[in-house]
This record gives structure tokens, sequence and C-alpha cells, in this order.
């Protein structure tokens, strides 16, 4: 339970650095980050199908698309760099406060929750479980990423045409 | 037959990636419109039983999933091809760079690959995966040259979509929940007996679909991403993507799922309704082609949402019908809209005039596909709407039915202004040296508005095929 | 199977030529030609048939009572021939109007295909093939009217078609209500049925609108910027004449409507009739005038149908008829006058006689009638009207339609008398081409013909109006 605890400190962390920082790269490598975490709170609760999905699009894909959609921008003078700095900074500080706020407001409420999860199946192996159950799925994927392929083929082809 | 449907496509897909550099890009484009043809020859003779789906190897154990064909299926199955078959063909004329034209192909195979799937699917997980697939790579063929005014109706389309993602993979969540499982059956037997987490479920996953298939309350990212994206992709994209995602989706959920409460059939009337009447209004003031078109394609989903609301057989057929009838005119205003694009470089109404007369093809064959959008008769879209006014008379919905017929009005008067701004009327200064497109880009037009007249002509002849 | 082909031959032929334009434009004349007299040809044989009762019909079957069903019954016999007559004539006097003008192949197109869908309107018997042909005829004149191609021309072409378009949609709002009622759209069944109000108002704004009645009335007038064939066709001969046929076709001959209604019309059709002809008046652009001059005259034509006793439906059948062969007249002449001028203005013409003495006679003969001067056709037509809305018993409204008739003969004689007579204050121009000039001494033989020999459509009208259910 400690683990987890901690486990999902660090990804609420890890998804505010990713909306507070001012640097793209920087942004999408705390995103990154956070859905790795979230991948690992997904083991341990149990649930390595969506983990593995979690690892591989959010965490894979998606950060590659957004860093190569990056490396078509263009860097900002130093001057306008700091100035927005500090206005991103100033627009950004009550988010934390509200989490907070939020965060412990929720835990005084003590709604019982009515819902009866079914108990967790054991999945065993996950290699057996995508490929005995959810083969088309698989299949699906393999399109999503077929056409992240592309994605970034196309973006980066275009980079160097660019200039 | 099922399963060829899919991997055909991926087999060819590899396939062609393979070849010499050289030979890629023709042996793509050749390939591709093979089997775009085979698809739209089969699902448009499959239904008066003149082919039937092959079943004789169990392939079943081959491959471990099922994927079942019904008329439903068959529906999506000729409008990808109808309308991919447009693109494809739009797409060799307008794309000028070999290398940009290989990846749409590609992108194409995909798209294809994914509709194909959705058609065939019962399960909500893998429907998913497939939407998602469809999602991403249409994405990236808005990207495809790179324009700036792309990047944002990309990234508009994007971040909805990702929020639809979201939606649906909560409402998934939630179905894992209390059913223990995603697939149709699983989830219809424990329908009956759950209370109000599953219409929350329910009710995410309607959301997510209202915003991929861009209705109104969500139909912010639509105008933008139809008019940005390249000719050919926005084609595509209007004529079978957003709704193979959306509407069909939804199409599939109401039948074989979630079944027709009041609630549900109040909902979609009330939001197709509003997408109705909103999409035809915003479309009246648009002075870009594109832009028009992709407000009016709001507006042709409200009919098709209304059609879904009167929760009556008459109603789906209604709506069915729509569906392939929107796909086929839809998709030639937009091939028109990129011959119109690629003679005068221009898509603003205000500097164009009489082209008519310089492009009597483009000019007649998007007369058309204008009226029928209109529901003119004898066109075929008069009688998809005819069926929704009286689907929706016959099911005692008075006032929809009489909001559906006026804003034919409204259609019209759009379509009118597009016809007297860029077509009808004196040639304008600007384009008096316009030439007619050339034929690669004219016969994805002359087919499609030959599918137009000749459906609304045998249409009394095959209603009984579908009304039984 | 007559009937079919009557229907079929020139809506599809009508596709045939652009193409036979492209090989000769006089093969394609005489095509067009061909095939608006073809149906009158066929209708003419339909004629015996129809009336000794045994009516030829054809009919497919489709699910949801979307049955294909033709007739010919003596009111479609009587509006096939009267439209196809008109338009063979229209279709002959454009050989020579419309030579010089550049989009030729999709004029002939287009008058053949209404003509053809006009005949289908006439013949079918299904409320959803009549809304269908209702439609394409709209698709057609919107394509005529908008001929010459200016910014203004278009606009007012949009402009005429939203406003059938608007009445045909809440008409067709009505038709779906009668299939929710009762299951059919097929008018062979439906017949004796009775309508609630509200869905013959509906169906109201839809006659109106089309037949350019008051308020529906200002797509006509502005609709005169098209060529003066179109013109004719459109304004006297068959367009708006088809509001009219609908009303009889429905309101006579299929449903059974209220008292209530036998009053209203005829207020509508007098407000309309007056305020028309107040604007015939004052007009100065000679089409304008004549176009006015329709809006006044449909409304003796709904008069006369809505007083529903024989006397009265008989003439306003017959003023259909003679309408239709005056009023196409008057607009032919107004082309030739027009067309050598090359104004439309009438303050800036006069003294024309001596140099068209036809057509200004024709002008005149045409205009007699209209006037409904004996012995001339627009006479028996006028006063049957009249004197069936006297045995109804409404007198003041039959007192407003002799006011309006009078200010016929005001604004008439007045353009007569500032385009023909007097002394010349514009060009001078000479005659017409033969054929144009042909044309329309036809038509007012005609006119003066089908007063003298009244005899034969009087009996073929009161034979049809021997066969309606619902007059008193």
């Amino acid at each position: 339970m400690n683990v987890l605890l901690l486990l999902l400190i660090l990804m609420v962390l890890a998804g505010l650095w990713s909306i507070l920082t001012s640097l793209l790269l920087r942004a999408t490598i705390a995103l990154a980050l956070t859905s790795v975490l979230l991948t690992v709170v997904m083991f341990q609760m149990n649930a390595p199908l969506a983990a593995v999905f979690e690892l591989s699009v959010c965490a894979g894909l998606i950060s590659v698309v957004f860093i190569s959609v990056i490396s078509l921008t263009h860097r900002q003078p130093l001057k306008e760099y700091l100035a927005r700095r500090q206005k991103r900074i100033l627009r950004f500080w009550p988010l934390p406060v509200l989490l907070l706020v939020v965060g412990v407001g929720l835990s005084f409420v003590h709604r019982p929750v009515h819902i009866m999860l079914p108990h967790p199946t054991a999945f065993g192996d996950i290699r057996i479980m995508m490929w005995q159950l959810r083969r088309l799925d698989l299949f699906g994927q393999i399109l999503v990423l077929l056409a992240g392929v592309y994605g970034v083929l196309i973006l980066f082809r275009g980079n160097k045409n660019g200039n | 037959m099922n399963y060829l449907l899919i991997f055909v496509p991926f087999i060819a897909l590899v396939l062609v990636n393979l070849l010499p550099k050289k030979l890629r890009p023709i042996s793509s484009f050749l390939v591709l419109l093979l089997i775009l043809a085979a698809q739209s020859i089969f699902a448009a003779l499959a239904p008066f039983g003149l082919i039937r789906a092959v079943g004789a190897v169990r392939m079943e154990h081959l491959f471990g999933f099922h994927l079942l064909i019904d008329n439903l299926s068959l529906l999506l199955l000729l409008s990808a091809g109808i309308v991919g078959f447009s693109a494809l063909m739009v797409a060799w004329h307008s794309i000028k760079d070999e290398d940009d034209r290989f990846n749409f192909t590609n992108l194409l195979f995909i798209l294809l690959i994914g509709m194909n799937g959705i058609s065939m699917l019962r399960d909500l997980f893998s429907l998913y995966v497939f939407i998602e697939a469809i999602a991403v790579s249409t994405f990236i063929m808005i990207l495809l040259y790179k324009a700036r005014e792309a990047y944002e109706g990309a990234l508009k389309y994007l971040i909805l979509s990702v929020v639809a993602s979201v939606m649906m993979l909560s409402s998934i969540a939630l179905f894992i929940m209390f059913c223990g499982g995603t697939s149709f059956e699983v989830i219809k037997l424990s329908l009956v007996s759950s209370g109000a987490l599953a219409r929350i479920a329910i009710a995410l996953f309607i959301c997510g679909l209202f915003i991929k298939g861009g209705l109104v309350p969500f139909h912010g990212w639509l105008a933008d991403a139809y008019t940005s994206a390249p000719a050919p992709v926005s084609v595509v994209l209007a004529g079978v993507v957003t709704k193979a995602s959306g509407i069909f989706t939804l199409i599939r959920l109401l039948t074989a799922v979630i079944g027709f409460s009041p609630a549900t059939k109040d909902l979609l009337l009330i939001i197709g309704a509003i997408s109705i009447v909103i999409g035809a209004l915003a479309a009246l003031g648009q002075k870009d082609i594109k832009r028009m078109l992709a407000y009016s394609s709001i507006s042709q989903m409200g009919y098709i949402l209304v059609a879904l609301g009167c929760g009556t057989r008459l109603g789906l057929i209604a709506a069915a019908f729509h569906f392939l009838n929107h796909a086929i005119f839809k998709s030639q205003l937009f091939a028109n809209a990129a011959a119109v694009e690629e003679q005068t470089g221009s898509r603003d109404l205000g500097s164009l005039g009489g082209l008519a007369q310089k492009m009597p093809v483009t000019g007649i064959t998007s007369a058309i596909a204008s009226l029928s959008t209109a529901g003119i008769p004898p066109l075929s879209g008069f009688w998809s709407k005819l069926l929704i006014i009286i689907a929706l008379w016959v099911s005692g919905n008075y006032f929809y039915a009489v909001i559906a017929v006026l804003a034919s009005l409204l259609t019209l008067a759009y379509f009118l202004t597009l016809q007297r701004e860029a077509f009808f009327g004196q040639v304008s200064v600007k384009v008096s040296s316009v030439t007619e497109a050339s034929a690669g880009m004219l016969i994805p037009a002359v087919l499609l508005s030959a599918m137009t007249v000749g459906l609304g002509l045998v249409f009394p002849f095959v209603i009984k095929y579908f009304v039984r | 199977m007559t009937v079919l082909f009557a229907v079929l031959l020139p809506t599809i032929g009508a596709f045939i030529l652009p193409l036979a334009g492209k090989v000769s434009k006089l093969l394609r004349n005489i095509l067009a030609l061909l095939l608006v007299s073809c149906s009158f040809i066929l209708s003419l044989i339909l004629i015996p048939s129809a009336l000794s009762g045994h009516i030829e019909s054809f009919r497919v079957a489709f699910p949801l009572g979307l049955d294909f069903v033709l007739a010919a019954d003596p009111l479609a016999v009587f509006m096939a021939l009267v439209s196809s007559f008109v338009g063979s004539i229209i279709v002959l006097y454009s050989f020579d109007y419309i030579n010089h003008y550049e989009n030729q192949n999709e004029y002939y197109a287009m008058v053949v295909l209404f003509l053809g869908s006009m005949m289908g309107l006439v013949y079918s018997q299904s409320l959803i093939y009549l809304y269908v042909f209702w439609e394409i005829t709209a698709i057609a004149s919107w394509r005529l009217i908008g001929f010459y191609r200016s910014p203004k021309d278009v606009l007012k072409a949009d402009k005429s078609f939203l406003v059938t378009a608007f009445g045909a949609l809440v008409m067709l709002i009505a038709f779906i209500a009668i299939f929710g009622m009762f299951g059919t759209f097929d008018l062979t069944v439906l017949k004796g049925h009775v309508l609630p109000g509200v869905l013959i108002g509906l169906i109201l704004v839809g006659i109106l609108s089309k037949s350019a009645t008051l308020p529906f009335h200002t797509w006509l007038p502005d609709a005169g910027v098209a060529p003066s064939p179109v013109t004719a066709l459109l304004h006297a001969a068959v367009l708006v004449k088809i509001g009219v046929f609908v009303f009889a076709r429905l309101f006579l001959f299929t449903f059974n409507i209220g008292v209530f209604w036998h009053t209203a019309v005829p207020v509508i059709a007098a407000v309309s009739a007056l305020v028309a002809a107040g604007a015939a008046l004052i007009e100065t652009d000679m089409k304008r005038i004549i176009a006015y001059s329709t809006v006044s005259q449909i409304g003796f034509i709904f008069l006369g149908l809505a007083t529903g006793n024989p006397v009265g439906v008989a003439g306003g059948m017959l003023y259909i008829l003679m309408h239709g062969i005056a009023k196409g007249g008057l607009f032919l002449t107004a082309g030739i006058v027009e067309q050598n001028t090359h104004n439309k203005d009438i303050t800036k013409m006069g003294g024309l006689i001596s140099t068209m003495p036809l057509t200004a006679v024709s002008f005149l003969f045409c205009a007699f009638s209209v006037m409904g001067i004996p012995p001339f056709g627009g006479f028996f037509s006028k006063f049957m009207v009249i004197s069936g809305a006297v045995d109804a018993g409404q007198i003041a409204i039959s007192i407003t339609f002799i006011i309006g008739a009078f200010m016929t003969i005001l604004y008439l004689f007045r353009m007569f008398n500032l385009v023909f007579l007097g002394e010349a204050r514009g060009k001078l121009a000479a005659e017409g081409s033969k054929l144009m000039v042909f044309c329309v001494v036809l038509l007012a033989i005609m006119s003066l013909g089908s007063g003298i020999l009244i005899s034969y459509p009087a009996d073929f009208v009161r034979i049809m109006v021997s066969q309606v259910g619902g007059i008193r």
C-alpha cells in the first residue's frame, strides 16, 4: 500500500511538472514519466493489460510524436523566454494549491462506495493473455503504431526539406 | 471473406512497402485502388444475395477472434470502398510529390483496415482500439503537407479526440467493472439488471462518439480539420471517417447493445435537431467552399441522428440510407472543391464565379450533389430525407419532422449560394483563363454523381430489399 | 402505356438533347420540338379513353405506399393538352429567339425536362410523385430563369427556387401527415376522405407559392429577367398553372374540403387579383406588367375552382386553357418587341404598330382574350367564373373580381397604347423573324378561335366536371 501511495504521489508530481514547466521538451519528458509511473501503478494493481497499453501508446508513441513535432518548432529568444516563464508561473501557481485543497477536502468525505467490484481475475502470463484473448486488439494496436511510424516519417522528412 | 477484408489490405500494405523504392508509389496506388473497387462491388452486391460471404474455412480457430458481417457492416464497407476510391483518385492528381502520395496511400490503407474492422467488430474495447487507429492516421493525414493551418486543424482534432478517448475508456472501464467483459453479448446481458452506473457508462461512451462524429455541442474541431486538410484527405474525412468512428459506432451500439430507451431517443432527437439547424445556419454564412461543406456535414449528421432517434425499424433504414447517401454526395462535393482549388488556386467564394462555363463537368456534377444534399427529387438525397421524415412522423415526433423538413430549405439556401457564387453566373475576371480539371479528378465526380442520380431513379425498386 | 410514354419521352429525352447539340444545332432543335409535340400527340390519343370513363392507367407497386401510379383522367388529359400545346409553340418560337445566346444546349434540355415533368405531374396519381415532378420543374425553372447568368439574374433565379421550394416543403409536411393518417400516398385510394383544416392550409401554402398568389407572388415578376420564351413558359402556360392544377386535383377531385375553404380561398384570390392588378397599372417594365397580370388572372382561376359549383369549376378549367394561350401570346409578342428594340420600358416606346403590324395585332387579340371581350375565348371563361361565384352566393367577392376585370382592361390598353400607338419615343424596330411572328399569330388566332368554337372545350370540361365528387 505504501509503495502505491508513493507512486501515486510521484505521478501527480510528474503531472504537475509537465504542466508547469515552460520548455516543451521537458513537458514531454515529464508526460512520459507520468505515463511510466502510471504503468507501474497499474502493474501493482494487477491490471497488466492496461499497463501494457499505457506504456506502449502513451509513454512510447505519443512522446515520439510530440518530440518530432517539437523538433519542427523554433527556439525563442532568451529575453522573451524569461518574460514568458515569469508569466507562466504566475498563471499556474494556484494549481498545486487547488489540487491539495481538493485532495484534503475529499478525504473528509466518507461516502461509502456501493459498487461491487468483481474480484480481479488472475490474468497469468501477459503474453498468453494478449495472444489468447485479445489478438484482435493487438492487431489494432499494430495499426496505431504503423500510423504513428508514418507520422514520424512525414514530420521528420518535413524537417529536412524545410531547411 | 470477413477476415480477408482486414488481412488483404494489411498484407498488401506490408508488401508494397517491401518493394523497391521506384515501384512503390504506383504499385501501392494500383493495389489499393483494386482492393477498394473489389470491396465496393462485394458490399454492393452482397445484400441482394448475388455474392455470399465465404464461410467454408473455419477461420475463427486460426485467428482466435470473431468478425461478423451483417447488413449494417456492408453499409460501412460500401461507403468506405466508394469514398476511399474517390479520395485515392483525387490524391493521384492533386498530391504532386511522390513521397507524399505514397505516405497518403499507406495511411489510407490503415484507415481502410480500421474502418473494415469497425464494421465487423462485436467488442467494445476492440472497437475503441480501431477507432484510435483511425484517429491517429487521420491526424497524420491532415498534417501531410505540414501547412501551418493544418497544424491548427490537426491539433484541435487531436485534443478533442483525446477527450473523446478518455470518455470512452472510462466508460469501458465502468463496463468491465460491472459486466466483467467488453464483448457486446456480455454487456447486453448485464445491462438488464444494472442501475445508474450503467447509464453513466453509456452516456460517457455516447458522448465520446458525439465528439468523434462532430455533433453540435462538440463540433468545434470539425470545420477546422476539414478545411485545413489536403484535398483528398478532406474527401475521405468528410465522406466516411468521422461517420465511421462516430455515427456508425453509435448505430452499432444502439442496435446491438443499448437499445432504444425513451431517454436515449430524446437525447438523439434533441442533439440531432440542434445539429441540423446550427450546422445549416453556420454553413449559410461561410465564404470558404470547404468550410461551408464542413458545416453542411454537421447538419447532415444531425439528420442521421434524428432518424435514429425514432427508434423504429424504418428510422434505422432511413439513417442507414442517409449514411450511404451522405458518403456519396459529400465526398463528391469535396472532390469538386478539390478540382476548383486545383484549377483556380482559390476556395474563396468571393473570387470565383461562372466556373460552370469553364469547368462544365465539375459544374454539373456539383449542382447534382448540391441538390441531392438539399433533398430535391428525384436525386437519391431526396429519398433518404423522405424516409427520415416519414419515420419521424409515423413514430409521432411531429415537431422534429417539421424541423427536418424546413431545414432542407436552409440547406437549399446555402447550396444555392455556393452555386451562385462559384459555378452559376457570369465568369469572373480572376477565373477567365481557367480550364477543366484533369480527367483523373473528374472520374470520381462523374462516378459519384451518376450514383446519386442512379440511386435516386432506382430507389423505389431497391427499397423493398431494405424494408422487409 | 401511352401515359407512360407521354411522361417518359420528354423527361428522358431531355438528357439526349445536349448530346444532339454537339452534333448539330438543327437536329437538337427539331428533336426538342418532336419530344414536346410527342407528349401533345400522345395526350390527344388519350382523349377518347378519358371521355369514355374507361381511364387508362399505369401502375408499379412499391412498398411503403410509394406506388408509382399514372392515370389519364379528363383533368390530367386536359392539363397535358394545354401545357404541351403551348409548350410546343414556345419551343418553336425559341428556335429563332435563343439562337444567338450561349448555353443553348442547357436551355433546350431544361425546357424539355420542364415540360416532361409537367406531364408527369399532371398524370401522376400519387402524392409523392406529384411532389417529385413538382420539384423537378423547380430545378428546371431555376436554371432557366438564370439563363443570362448575370449576378442579378442568378439571384432572382435563386429567389424563385427558394420561395417555391419553401412552399413545396410545407406541402410535403402535409403529404407526410396524410401518409401518417391513411398509410398511403395513392390518390385513387385517398379519394373522398376528409382532410383536417391544418393540412389543407399547409398544402395551400405550397399551391399559392407555386401559383405566385399573394403573399408568395414576389418571385414571379422578378423572374421576368429570364428570356421571353421562358417567361411565357413559366408565367403563362405551365409553371403557375401547376398550383391551380394541384388545387383542382387534390381539393376538387380527391379530398373533401370544408365550407370554410370555399370562402377563404376566394378571399385570398380576390386580394391577390386586386393588388396585382394595381401593381400592373403603375409598373413600366413590359414583362413585369404581364407578370403581374398573370398573378391577377390566377386569382380568377382560384375563384372559379373554389366556388365548388359546376359552372364555376368549368369556368376555372376553361380559364386555364384560355389564359395559357393568350398570356403565352402576350409574353411572346413582348419578347419580339424586347429583342428588336432592346428595351423593356414601355414609356420609351411607341408607334411600333407602323413597323411591326402583325405583332401588334396579335398582341391586341391576345389582350382582348385576357380582358374577356367577346367573342374571344377569355370572355366565356371569365363569364362562367363570375357567374359561378354569384351562384355560390358570394356577391361581394364577385363584385371585387369584376373590378379586377376592369383593371385588367385598363392596364392592358395602357400598355398597348404606350407600346404600339402614338408617336415613337424610342427607336422603331422592324418585325421579328418569320418563325417568331408565325408563333404569335398562331396564338392570337387560337385566342379568337377558342372563343368562336367554344363548344368543343366546353363539352370536354363539362364531362370532366361531372366526375368531380365534391361538387354540390
